[in-house]
């Protein structure tokens, strides 16, 4: 086994204690990237990438891959803490998170996406040194139909968001479709609604939609009820981590989350964003106690922050096999490659072997570190906890003003981030979902780009999603997973009211 | 390998260390009095990006030929454009300068009607170099020329499809300036960038694909891809068998081009610093290193060459994007 003799001998040739030291500060510096609304992973990993230049290109790429790994689980302290999501992929994670927070279970939500988070990153590392060249080949069959179909496929998740109001819950979903369609349409090279502005251009900045529909509101809904916002938002707050048994719980929801993020961390286009909230919604269609997902579910906070972790592995394999960087941040990986000499592509892997599988190394070695890292910075987090309502609530204000606006420079982000915690608290006031809104969103850019550029494949006939098998078999699924709770009420409905509580496993 | 370059680093920061007290000191020649601070080399693209990898690269090539280092900064947003206001707005004092190309300073600009922050808010510092647009077709092709192609094309209009980057950008404009000269029609499929549109080709989803050399050049060893045609003004060195659309009678020649500007109104003395100061960069061992590693070719042009070709370069992107009718009226 060479793969294994060269992957030992990375790690016994890498510089123990500066290599450590690099790691631990690259995943310090990823966490705390992530946890500012403004900077995501790719941000964090773009402001590291000047400091690595005096440093060779091993030493580079591992730094490198402790922001991103960091960062991955960074996001989720404020999703969970704070309703903040610090970067997009933590949003599903605001979901049940914050609902744990507010039963004072905070430390325990935290230490459920760092443990599982560290998982799911871990065996997806091992997947992709095990198989990068056969999943690198499995990818190209991945094209916009196979895309299109999975974020139809998560889409359908919109439906379990909003329990009392399904058509409130379509309309939330519908209205982040829609703004989606704000900037330049790539496709047609035609501007959607910009108002003749160019800070229009390139979209409406997500990360501050969500911070306003998520955050903002939530501070708007405390300050305008303040006695029963009081005691939420001081919490009872403990510091107990999960226990094994708690642990033990959620590993359901840590192999739904391990195997999504993989899968569509290979798909390209497709991101952690998407992997998250596609994790959450099959973590509850197989979890034992659906009922609990959306009111403070620990497997609701574990599937989503496993598979953005996991999305990391998956997101190699196009960069490592192909040269193509699956995503943003390995965007950034690649660009360390080139700025220190080395020409990516198909030969990276048998021309530069030793660095590739250093690269392996310390993407194993840096997930560990995540946890000792990870505890150090969520103790000092947890403070917050103690700080009182109007303190925290004009902090998180100061620090969604300041993030949004520090990333971009962009006066116009801290204004929508603004706007749009007016309009999730008008949404909140009348029934609609916020997390419906943001999953569209998410979710609308792929399938509207996806959607078109499929029907530009085929000429414009429609047979394509059902002739490209990953692409009916998803669609067949999501049809399935629409019809399902259907065909349960009809059936339920028909029989003499059988136990209402007895809802069976979901799968499909 | 560590140690060396910590060396490196070292020794590059006394010396500009030294440099800089002894610019402070050295009574004032010509050279002096320009920069005495460092230079702001500003990018509208983010870190990682392929301009700022090349931005990086060049300021790293400048250095020690100016007294002062070149530190980038990023200024990502609206296409380029947000760098272009930032820039503008600044002092024309030769302290703060400009990475551009077509799309930000022509393109883009013209699309969403903001003359203002065109190119000729600014004074050109040096046109720096580009990389060439091909167009390439898998090994088992059913065209062996384009002749056979464009043959074809006519038969079946819009059978061919063609992927590449988004509407708007120079990859679609090669395409687009073909089918006009060749009086045929394809199918144009574009994508968020070179590398989605690579993978829509690699796995069979279009017959050809338009981009750069630079993101494609391990697959052209891999025989995943053979470059087929490069819309360049001669042949390229660095497939010079394959031929240009031009030799085939289209008169179709784009590049990606890069270079630098300074706000309108920068002192003419210090454009000339900074020209002289990129020209010698461009000779630099490391900036040809760089630039062949990555395919690119030198399209070097001093100022007064460069405004003559950004005129004529304006006229000719307008009319595309005219045809194509992206622009707000």
């Amino acid at each position: 086994m060479s793969f294994l003799e060269n992957l030992l001998a990375a790690i016994a040739t890498a510089p123990l204690i500066p290599g450590i030291l690099v790691m631990v500060g690259g995943v310090a510096w990823g966490i705390i990237g992530g946890a500012i609304p403004g900077i995501s992973g790719a941000v964090a990993m773009a402001l590291a990438l000047p400091y690595t230049f005096g440093l060779d290109a091993a030493t580079a790429l591992v730094l490198l891959a402790g922001v991103w790994a960091g960062a991955n689980y960074g996001g989720s302290i404020p999703a969970i803490l704070l309703r903040m999501p610090g970067t997009p992929a933590a949003a599903a994670a605001v979901l049940d998170g914050y609902e744990l927070k507010r039963q004072g279970l905070a430390s325990k939500a935290l230490g459920v996406s760092l443990i599982c988070g560290t998982i799911g990153g871990l065996i997806s590392i091992i997947v992709l040194i095990a198989m990068v060249v056969p999943l690198g080949n499995l990818l190209l069959a991945f094209a916009s139909p196979e895309i299109f179909a999975l974020a139809l496929f998560g889409l359908t998740l919109i439906a379990g968001l909003t329990e009392r109001s399904f058509l409130k819950g379509l309309a939330s979903g519908f209205f982040g479709l829609l703004l989606t369609t704000v900037g330049l349409d790539t496709l047609t090279g035609s501007l959607r609604f910009t108002f003749g502005r160019s800070q229009f251009l390139s979209g409406l900045d997500i990360i501050s939609v969500m911070v306003g529909l998520f955050a903002v509101s939530e501070m708007f809904y405390q300050i305008s009820h303040p006695t029963r916002g009081a005691p939420e938002l001081v919490g009872r707050a403990s510091t107990a981590f999960p226990t094994f048994a708690e642990l033990r719980g959620v590993w359901r929801a840590t192999v739904v989350g391990t195997i999504v993020g993989i899968i569509v961390g290979i798909m390209p286009g497709a991101g952690a964003t998407a992997s998250s909230f596609v994790a959450y919604n099959e973590a509850k269609r197989w979890s034992k106690r659906p009922d609990l997902f959306g009111k403070g579910s620990m497997e609701g906070v574990a599937a989503p922050e496993t598979a953005n972790n996991a999305v990391q592995g998956g997101d190699l394999v196009p960069t490592l096999a192909l040269g193509i960087p699956g995503s943003n941040s390995a965007a950034i990986m690649l660009a360390a490659l080139i700025l220190h000499g080395i020409v990516p592509g198909p030969f990276l892997l048998t021309k530069h072997t030793g660095l590739v599988f250093t690269l392996f190394a310390g993407l194993i070695m840096v997930n560990l570190l995540m946890i000792p890292v990870g505890t150090v910075i969520l103790r000092g987090c947890l403070l917050v906890l103690r700080l009182s309502p109007p303190v925290l609530i004009g902090s998180i204000l100061a620090i969604v003003v300041i993030g949004t606006y520090a990333a971009d420079l962009f006066l116009l982000n801290p204004v929508l981030a603004l706007a749009f915690g007016i309009i999730g608290y008008g949404m909140r006031s009348f029934g609609f979902s916020a997390a419906a809104t943001v999953l569209g969103m998410v979710l609308g850019v792929l399938a509207e780009s996806e959607l078109r550029r499929s029907l530009l494949i085929s000429y414009g006939s429609w047979a394509i999603f059902v002739t490209r098998p990953a692409a009916a078999v998803l669609l067949l699924l999501t049809l399935g997973v629409l019809l399902y709770p259907a065909v349960m009420y009809a059936r339920s409905h028909r029989r003499a009211r059988p136990a209402s509580s007895g809802n069976t496993a979901g799968s499909v | 390998m560590r140690q060396q370059s910590m060396v490196r680093v070292t020794m590059i920061l006394a010396a500009s260390l030294v440099l800089a007290v002894s610019v402070g000191v050295k009574p004032a020649s010509p050279q002096a009095d320009f920069p005495t601070r460092p230079i702001t080399f500003v990018v509208g693209f983010a870190p990682g990006g392929g301009a700022d990898v090349f931005a990086r690269a060049l300021a790293d090539a400048a250095k020690g030929i100016l007294p002062q280092p070149i530190a980038i900064e990023n200024r990502p947003g609206a296409g380029g454009t947000a760098a272009n206001a930032y820039v503008v707005g600044r002092p024309t004092d030769g302290y703060t300068i400009l990475f551009a190309h077509a799309g930000s300073s022509i393109i883009t600009p013209l699309i969403t009607n903001q003359p203002t922050l065109k190119w000729d808010a600014f004074d050109p510092v040096a046109r720096i170099h580009g990389e060439e647009e091909w167009l390439f077709v898998r090994p088992d092709s059913q065209w062996k020329t384009p002749e056979e192609l464009v043959a074809f094309a006519k038969a079946n209009p819009r059978r061919i499809r063609v992927a590449g980057s988004a509407i708007g950008g120079i990859d679609s404009f090669v395409a687009l300036a073909w089918e006009k000269a060749a009086g045929i029609s394809l199918q144009y499929i574009p994508h968020e960038g070179g590398g989605p549109a690579t993978l829509t080709f690699l796995g069979g989803n279009a017959e050809m694909l338009v981009g750069n050399v630079s993101e494609v050049f391990q697959h052209i060893e891999a025989k995943r891809m053979v470059p087929f045609v490069v819309a360049s003004e001669g042949r390229s060195a660095i497939f010079p068998n394959v031929p240009t659309l031009k030799e085939k009678g289209w008169d179709v020649v784009y590049a990606q081009w890069r270079s630098v500007l300074a706000p309108a109104g920068t002192p003419p003395s210090r454009i000339a610093t900074l020209t002289v100061a990129f020209q010698k960069a461009l000779a630099s061992d490391s900036w040809k290193r760089f630039n062949g590693n990555a395919k690119a070719v030198d399209l070097y042009l001093g100022p007064a060459d460069f405004r003559r070709f950004l005129v004529n370069e304006e006229a000719r992107l307008t009319r595309i994007i005219d045809e194509l009718g992206l622009r707000r009226r």
